[in-house]
């Protein structure tokens, strides 16, 4: 089992390492980080030594090859180092740190986002299952449709709205926008107050979209698992319908949706894109869109071992729930 | 609980009473008559058998009883169970009878149990859903003896595994382990043995009736199969279009049957104890075979002229063999054993024979027809069709040669693409073989003709036709290109008694007049006895036993063979009572009996 597990993490760093460095490939030789120097980003000209210095110090001098800036990239990489941010960010923060800040804040998201999504969508997609064609049935199905076919702007902007409608009526609401509330001090009770009211909104929205995928695969395989031989078997054991459905169906369904999950993290992380650049929150997801933007090699590549590192988890998780609701596959 | 029984038995009313019962179902195609009117009784400790055809209404009928059925059926009429409405109540009420005093075993005991929980849980769990009160440790023991009392060895060990390392005979034992964990009243089998093998099918039959008679209980049994009744039930309800056809006692029924339907029926069943009487083909669906087109190869005069012994070989089979590693590790996989499948496996069929080979589920039958069916180098041994060596065919050859040699499946259902109508179905290995349209215009029109059905049937799709003529469907693709041998794997275990018959009569007639050659493969003798001219009996990837059909079953001599031969179920009342194959531990069940 040591040996397995042991296999199994290098498995995963090679399969990380690979994503990030063809990433890096791409960012490094289709990206132009050197824009800023010259108009129209730059107001006046710069002195080619500086211009020099500014992107060695960066590695994205555009005149090194692009395999020697690679080996250099490489060579920090052994040492924990992922470089500096580049761009119209001339503070050359480590890329590490900017994830490091970053990145619980978007995890809180994504997970919280998640597993609610899921949770959700099964009790949706079986209850949906069991009683099809009813009212509930209906309303679920053509919702969660309307839902997936909706951008994620238009949900983010009518969970907003909702949110400002209440919050002229009665007075009372949620923060509009951002994670933290530069007002108030770090770690008082006031602040950690601010920061989970502030999380409910954006995970309604991660949520919804969670749920409406999920609530489909669930229905799918709870109606596989409705018409089976074990379920009458069950019930003529002397379960009654509901219990029979709740011991033996709902573990049986659950089977299939514990390879789904694996998916669920990885939409919810391009979920997030959205939802932290719409609500503020300066996360990951915030970060990969300005990283793209303005140019960023270093910080695109560490966005992306980022995320690989979070599918990864995620697919292992997957794969030991898979072991734990499936003894034929152990 | 023990005490309850007994008062209920001593009753000398109907334990169950169904009475002008009719169950339709709502369908695309309008209203469905599952059961139409249909009546009878069953007293404390009696066995009856409902017999019908698939679709006749008899599992519906029983669902019906055990309130199992899909909330879309519409029931009518009047079931009682010890003198209480049974269609007239919650699901709660009916949850507290079933699995305590009446409980159900169903046909496939591969889908019958959750595949996620171990066989003790769930055969714990009928005593636990009933009796909260029992202590833990108690139900796991009672649970013990009762995996003991069906016959699962080393119960301990057995009942912590899970459903999918048990076999099929195994897991219907569970499923019946579970039926009379809280000693029913009255139990239902649902074609009980349909799914298993013949010698599988002979050790939970006597199960049951082990079972049946220490309990007292009254049993319900359903199947297509009267062989099977013949030996089990007091009375038998013959079930025709969702209707009676006739009820009696069951030597009336059998000896002196009152309706057509029921003689047919009982004529349709393969005998091995009378080989001279074949099996009656019910549907009567016989046909004059038509000439064959100018261009076939297929003819018989010339071949049926000739002495077996002096015809052309068209499948040699020397000492094949085929041995799979059994690894283990998921990392670094080893070598931990081997699984010798085939094992120096040698036959030989000239042309326009029947060659049967026959054996249980995981004999290596059909490891040995893909060795075959491949036209590869096999593992060991070598393969030669119609003299030809296959590891020295080119490509080229190979191709040609998958006209030679051709395949009817088990299932008739899942061998045909539902989207293709069946002339293209038809039409597809010619294709493959480059015919002319005109020429595969001509073919289907012949196959079509030969195998019983109408050339306008070539526009319609698979799902249009009964199991039968699917089958027969099947048989006339096998037939397109002229092939020298067909191998027929199962091909008639997957249809209800009445259309084996029929099939059976067409391969018949088919080897008679075309003289085409057979590699019949069954797990069922009595299903080979009639078509096949040799008989290989196959144990453990051997061959145990061959010779001519008529010698093997006069005089059998492997132990193994004569195994076979006494699970086959005779459709004889008399004859089957006086058979009693399976020596089981009757005090184990005693002792259950008393310990309850």
């Amino acid at each position: 089992m040591l040996r397995f597990t042991l296999l199994r993490i290098l498995n995963y760093v090679l399969l990380a390492f690979v994503a990030t460095s063809i990433t890096y490939l791409l960012a490094a030789s289709l990206m132009h980080p050197q824009e800023v120097l010259y108009p129209p980003i730059a107001t006046k000209p710069v002195p080619p030594a500086t211009a020099h210095a500014y992107l060695e110090a960066r590695n994205i001098n555009p005149d090194t090859p692009l395999f020697a800036r690679y080996a250099r990239w490489l060579g920090d990489l052994l040492h924990g180092n992922l470089g500096v941010t580049s761009g119209t960010d001339r503070a050359m923060t480590p890329v590490l740190d900017v994830l490091a800040a970053r990145v619980p804040l978007s995890l809180r998201l994504v997970v919280l986002g998640t597993l609610l999504g899921v949770v959700l969508g099964i009790v949706v997609g079986m209850i949906s299952a069991v009683r099809r064609n009813s009212i509930g049935d209906v309303a679920a199905t053509g919702s969660s449709f309307v839902l997936l076919s909706l951008p994620t702007v238009v949900v983010v902007l009518l969970v907003q709205q909702i949110n400002q409608i209440v919050i002229n009526t009665t007075g009372f609401g949620l923060p509009p926008t951002g994670a933290t509330n530069p007002a108030l001090p770090d770690g008082s009770t006031e602040q950690l107050v601010y920061h989970l009211q502030a999380l409910v909104m954006p995970t309604i929205v991660l949520a919804l979209f969670g749920m409406a995928s999920y609530s489909r695969y669930m229905k799918v395989t709870t109606l596989d698992v409705l018409g089976s031989d074990y379920l009458r078997t069950a019930r003529a054991k002397g379960l009654t319908r509901q219990l029979a459905m709740r011991r033996h169906g709902l573990r049986m369904a659950l089977i299939p949706m514990g390879q789904y999950f694996a998916f669920a993290v990885g939409a919810a992380f391009t979920g997030s894109l959205f939802v932290e650049l719409m609500f503020n929150w300066h996360g990951i997801g915030k970060f990969t869109v300005h990283a793209l933007n303005s140019a960023d090699v270093n910080g695109t590549a560490g966005v992306v071992l980022y995320a690989a590192i979070l599918t990864l988890l995620s697919a292992t998780f997957a794969d030991i729930l898979q072991g734990i609701l499936d003894p034929r596959i152990r | 609980m023990t005490q309850n029984h007994l008062s209920a038995t001593a009753s000398p009313a109907p334990l169950l009473s169904v009475r002008d019962l009719s169950v339709t179902f709502p369908s695309e195609a309008g209203i469905v008559r599952a059961v139409q009117n249909l009546s009878y009784d069953v007293h404390p400790g009696e066995a009856l058998a409902i017999v019908g055809e698939s679709g006749s209404g008899k599992s519906v009928s029983s669902l019906a009883v055990m309130g199992l059925l899909p909330r879309s059926a519409s029931i009518s009429g009047a079931v009682t169970f010890a003198g209480e409405d049974m269609l007239h109540r919650s699901d709660r009420e009916l949850s507290a009878l079933r699995g305590e005093r009446i409980s159900m075993i169903f046909q496939d005991p591969l889908s019958a149990l959750t595949p996620v929980f171990t066989v003790g849980d769930q055969v714990g769990e009928v005593i636990r859903i009933h009796h909260p009160e029992i202590p833990q440790d108690k139900v796991r023991a009672r649970t013990l003896e009762l995996l003991e009392a069906v016959g699962i060895p080393e119960p301990q060990r057995r009942a912590k595994q899970y459903p999918h390392e048990f076999s099929g005979g195994m897991r219907q034992r569970a499923v019946i382990a579970m039926a009379i964990a809280n000693e029913p009243e009255l139990i239902i089998a649902d074609e009980p043995t349909t799914a298993l093998d013949v010698t599988i099918q002979a050790q939970v039959m006597e199960l049951l009736k082990v079972a049946q008679d220490m309990l007292s209980a009254a049993t319900i049994l359903i199947t297509h199969d009267l062989g099977v009744v013949a030996g089990f039930a007091d009375r038998v309800l013959v079930m025709q279009n969702a209707r009676e056809v006739e009820s009696g006692p069951v030597d009336d029924v059998f000896y002196r049957p009152q309706q057509d339907y029921t003689k047919r029926l009982l004529a349709a069943i393969p005998r091995i104890d009378a080989p001279e009487v074949p099996p009656e083909d019910l549907l009567d669906e016989g046909v004059d075979i038509p000439a064959p087109p100018e261009d076939s190869e297929l003819a018989a005069e010339p071949i049926t002229a000739i002495p077996v012994d002096e015809r052309p070989v068209v499948l040699e089979v020397r000492d094949l063999e085929r041995v799979y590693p059994i690894v283990k590790g998921a990392v670094v996989r080893r070598k931990v054993g081997e699984q010798r499948a085939v094992d120096g496996l040698s036959m030989t069929i000239r042309q326009g024979e029947c060659v049967a080979l026959v054996g249980e589920s995981g004999c290596g039958k059909t490891t040995t027809l893909m060795e075959i069916m491949q036209l590869r180098r096999p593992q060991g041994g070598s393969i030669g069709i119609g003299g030809k060596d296959t590891s020295t065919l080119t490509r080229a050859e190979r191709a040609a040669m998958r006209s030679d040699v051709t395949m009817v499946f088990q299932d008739p259902m899942a061998s045909l693409d539902p989207r293709m109508p069946i002339g293209d179905i038809l039409r597809e290995p010619m294709r493959v073989q480059k015919y002319t349209a005109d020429r595969m215009d001509e073919r289907v029109d012949w196959l079509l003709r030969t195998v019983g059905l109408l050339p306008e049937h070539a526009m319609r799709y698979p799902t249009e036709f009964s199991g039968g003529q699917r089958q027969r469907i099947g048989v006339a693709r096998a037939l397109a290109c002229d092939p020298k041998l067909i191998v027929l794997d199962e091909p008639t275990s997957a249809l209800d008694v009445t259309i084996q018959a029929g099939v059976l009569t067409l391969l018949q007639e088919l080897k008679e007049t075309l003289g085409v050659s057979y590699l019949f493969v069954s797990h069922d003798l009595s299903v080979v006895h009639h078509i096949s001219d040799r008989i290989n009996v196959m144990h453990k990837g051997r061959i145990v036993e061959s010779g001519p059909t008529a010698e093997v079953f006069a005089d059998p001599q492997h132990e193994y063979t004569r195994q076979l031969l006494q699970a086959v179920p005779i459709p004889d009342p008399e004859v089957e009572r006086t058979r009693r194959r399976v020596k089981l531990e009757e005090s184990s069940l005693a002792a259950l009996a008393d310990s309850a």
